[in-house]
């Protein structure tokens, strides 16, 4: 009975101390938004989910799956990020150590954490479920409620997929070495694999996209997109096949009926159930991770010997009194006269905090990057490796524009005389350096071969990557924010080639666009927003 | 200098009412700020350091507005805040560097003074080592070189003595009686004895409003011949706190030994003895001045 009332009360406080964060608003008012987009009226023109220009009218069934659809996809990316903060704020806030006094066992610390990251991403689910019969009523194409084909797909699509989820962000938060930034990255490098696995499984015999498979995949998405392929197969006459989830605009919209009668059958749900067992295994071995807030025990895993003498985290044994020698201090009767002088010493000081605190190996793939950039061939360079040189650092820009806040100087940091702008500025001007230094090879080959659009290109994506770092960092206080935006970014434009969001020029076609002069305008924007944040931060704090 | 601070009044969300309606005149010298924790002590230091503005009033550095021209204090001020962090990958040497040129501070000369700093507060055998292995009291050090950076006129240092151990303490409240002189200090603290020796004035905050604004002296002779000495059975001792302000009690092998602050002789063989500041202190804080156990 202890261990449920315990398990209780640990979901129950880390539910409220989420939902009552204004960050936590702000999520449900973007949720609202998006769903409110998501389900356009045929008079404007797009649609979001696509049969090849073919949409299913606007019933229980159709809202439901659409929205179990975005929600799965969207969740398991954008979710994990959201919760994944759980353990940490006990650390931040201390009450970890409090915890860690107590008699509670790790399982149930673990599980009562899981319960409460399962407890969020089922309010924001059923949120959705509430805005989607709202946007069923709005829409009006159908106004008869289902509520058993509105909610079956979250429930046996989305559901399972997000207790997985709850279960891998306590993973990710207990596991030392991807409790932060790195992890992150993983998590994403994850994602992105299981999409496309997902993708290719349900679609693999079939490039058109005509004849889906529904297949035992962990999204659960295969037998709506199965049950949808089919049924538009048989009621649309020109319908050649082709299945499409995002922002599309469409001149002539058609519409059929969905309305499957049997989509979840007993044996499909036994399926989804299946993969409740990985879960369970999750957070066991996630119990067996988790330190009980005690980091001196970090390093033992890597060896005793290097534990006692170069553990991060040990104290130095130190003098106690101060010098009982008289000390006479230098006055300061005159402040630096050469304002440049003491702005290259801020952005030295900045860049020192930027670069610091990395392990070797992440140095030596960065030099590697710099090297591989004046060894392959240019257009190799451009494709690939500069792609590459402007991922790696992500966990260093995510630093920009957090730090005083992240490490608690902003006291000793928002009280000086710099701090209104010429320590931002610095700050920024010490991310820019560093972002030319990451891709130094590529406009060093630039210059050499006279490509002056792509030298300018180059030079606009490294202000727009630090523009937008120093104000996603400015404005969330937080690193995870920038490092998840520009994760997506970098995932939709250089690497698949999305000319729109290609601020790197790797598509030519978003050179002969003129796309880089949007991120022009975008970096100028976004330093300013930061600026403008950041100065009303130091007035306001 | 002259540092006024003119009713000002601080509401944080919630109508939360830090301070009310609060003024203050501050000149040369140590200022002592004592208050029970939550009386507002940290707000008003964060006032003056331009870290949070006042809802109402002003704060004026001779006769300049410091709201509207926050430059003004942040040319002259060191603050030591009392929770702060440090970049754990830098040096103790690079940390005060970059906050050397923050302040503006000429390069040379910050150099010469972080040596100086780092010898004064005895941490240069560790100039070289990452401050994540920095203890708290070494970090509090730190945060100690770093309000002295810039030579301030005007040093503000919240709850200093923090994470201090009791021979570090002891060496700060000597060093804050070196460092004052024709500069302002603001000392705020809980612990009475942390401004015992240095202190010029004292101001005594509760509840967001000055209640009290003296040079020790005088605030001693708020309870001159009001504090008393004796021993009492432990029986006893409840039934005086009922009826008493005691401001301390000591365990013997006769009994307890007792001091109680009141206007008039307590009915137990009690002796008048010389006040302490901290008794000065109960005395003005308590409200109903009986029943404060100690």
């Amino acid at each position: 009975m202890s261990t449920i009332n315990a398990l209780y009360h640990i979901m129950k406080a880390d539910f409220l101390e989420r939902v009552r964060r204004y960050s936590f608003i702000i999520t449900i008012a973007i949720i609202c938004y998006i769903a409110y987009k998501y389900i356009p009226s045929k008079e404007h023109g797009y649609i979001t989910l696509s049969l090849s220009g073919y949409r299913g009218i606007y019933n229980s069934a159709w809202i439901g799956a659409s929205f179990s659809l975005v929600t799965t996809m969207a969740l398991t990316l954008a979710g994990f990020y959201i919760i994944k903060n759980s353990i940490e704020r006990d650390e931040k806030t201390k009450v970890g150590q409090i915890i860690a006094s107590t008699q509670i066992k790790n399982s149930t610390y673990i599980f009562g954490k899981f319960l409460s990251n399962l407890l969020v991403m089922s309010f924001m689910v059923l949120i959705i479920i509430v805005l989607a019969i709202i946007m069923q009523l709005v829409r009006a194409e159908d106004t008869a409620i289902n509520l058993h084909q509105l909610v079956a797909p979250f429930l046996f699509s989305t559901m399972p997929v997000i207790i997985m989820i709850s279960a891998v962000a306590i993973f990710f938060e207990t596991v030392p070495f991807l409790r932060k930034g790195f992890g992150n990255v993983v998590f994403f490098i994850c994602w992105m694999t299981v999409i496309t696995l997902v993708t290719i499984s349900v679609f693999s015999k079939d490039v058109d996209n005509t004849n889906p498979q529904i297949k035992n995949e962990v999204l659960g998405i295969s037998p709506i997109i199965v049950d949808m392929v089919e049924t538009a197969q048989v009621q649309c006459d020109d319908y050649r096949g082709g299945f499409q989830l995002g922002y599309r605009q469409v001149t002539n919209l058609q519409t059929f009926v969905w309305n499957p009668s049997n989509l979840y059958t007993k044996k499909l749900i036994f399926k989804r159930m299946i993969w409740a067992f990985p879960t369970v295994l999750l957070i066991l071995l996630t119990t067996l991770f988790f330190n009980r807030f005690d980091y001196s025990t970090k390093k033992i895993l890597k060896g005793q010997i290097k534990f006692k003498t170069k553990n991060k985290n040990q104290e130095y044994e130190s003098k106690s009194l101060y010098s009982n020698e008289t000390i006479l201090l230098t006055p300061i009767n005159s402040y630096s006269n050469s304002f440049i002088i003491n702005f290259i010493r801020i952005v030295k000081g900045e860049f020192k905090l930027l670069v610091k605190g990395l392990p070797k190996l992440w140095y030596l793939v960065f030099l590697s990057l710099i090297v591989a950039q004046f060894t392959t061939p240019i257009n190799t360079v451009r494709e690939y490796v500069l792609p590459l040189a402007f991922i790696w650092p992500i966990i260093l820009w995510s630093k920009i524009g957090v730090n005083e806040k992240y490490y608690q100087t902003h006291q000793l940091i928002f009280s000086c005389l710099g701090s209104n702008t010429l320590q931002p500025i610095a700050s920024w001007m010490a991310g820019v350096l560093f972002t030319f230094l990451a891709g130094s090879g590529a406009a060093i080959r630039f210059i050499a071969g006279g490509l002056w659009i792509e030298l300018g290109i180059f030079i606009i994506a490294v202000l727009f990557i630090t523009s937008m770092a120093f104000a996603l960092g400015v404005m969330s206080t937080s690193r995870k924010l920038f490092q998840v935006v520009y994760m997506l970014i970098w995932y939709i434009g250089p690497l698949n080639k999305a000319y729109i969001f290609d601020y790197i020029g790797v598509n030519d076609e978003s050179v002969l666009n003129g796309q880089y002069l949007y991120y022009l305008i975008a970096a100028i924007l976004l330093l300013l927003i930061g600026l403008v944040i950041r100065r009303w931060q130091v007035v306001h704090n | 200098m002259e540092l006024i601070v003119d009713n000002a009044t601080k509401i944080y969300k919630g109508q939360v009412k830090a301070l009310d309606d609060f003024s203050l005149k501050i000149d040369r010298g140590v200022l002592g700020l004592l208050g029970p924790n939550g009386a507002g002590k940290s707000t008003l230091m964060r006032m003056i350091s331009t870290i949070t503005k006042p809802s109402s009033g002003s704060i004026l550095l001779d006769n300049k507005d410091v709201v509207k021209h926050p430059n003004e204090i942040r040319k002259i001020i060191g603050y030591l805040p009392q929770n702060f962090g440090v970049y754990p990958n830098l040096n103790v040497v690079e940390f005060l560097e970059y906050l050397a040129a923050i302040k503006g501070i000429n390069g040379k000369i910050a150099n010469k003074r972080i040596n100086e700093l780092l010898e004064l507060v005895n941490l240069s055998d560790y100039r070289k080592r990452p401050l994540r292995g920095y203890s708290g009291g070494m970090k509090q050090r730190v945060g100690i070189a770093q309000a002295l950076l810039n030579d301030p006129k005007l040093l503000i240092v919240d709850e200093p003595t923090v994470g201090l151990d009791p021979e570090e303490r002891i060496r700060f409240r000597n060093l804050i009686s070196e460092l004052s002189g024709d500069r302002i200090i603001i000392l705020s603290t809980h612990i009475v004895s942390d401004i015992e020796a240095s202190a010029t004035d004292i101001a005594i905050i509760k509840k967001g409003r000055l209640i009290l604004n003296k040079s020790p002296e005088k605030l001693l002779n708020e309870v001159k011949d009001k504090v008393w000495e004796g021993i009492v059975s432990s029986d006893m001792l409840s039934e005086l706190r009922l009826k008493h302000l005691i401001s301390s009690t000591v365990q013997s092998s006769v009994g307890v030994k007792i001091r109680i602050i009141s206007a008039t002789k307590p009915d137990f063989n009690a002796s008048p003895v010389t006040p302490y500041l901290e008794d000065a202190y109960l005395y003005v804080i308590s409200e109903k001045k009986v029943g404060t156990i100690v």
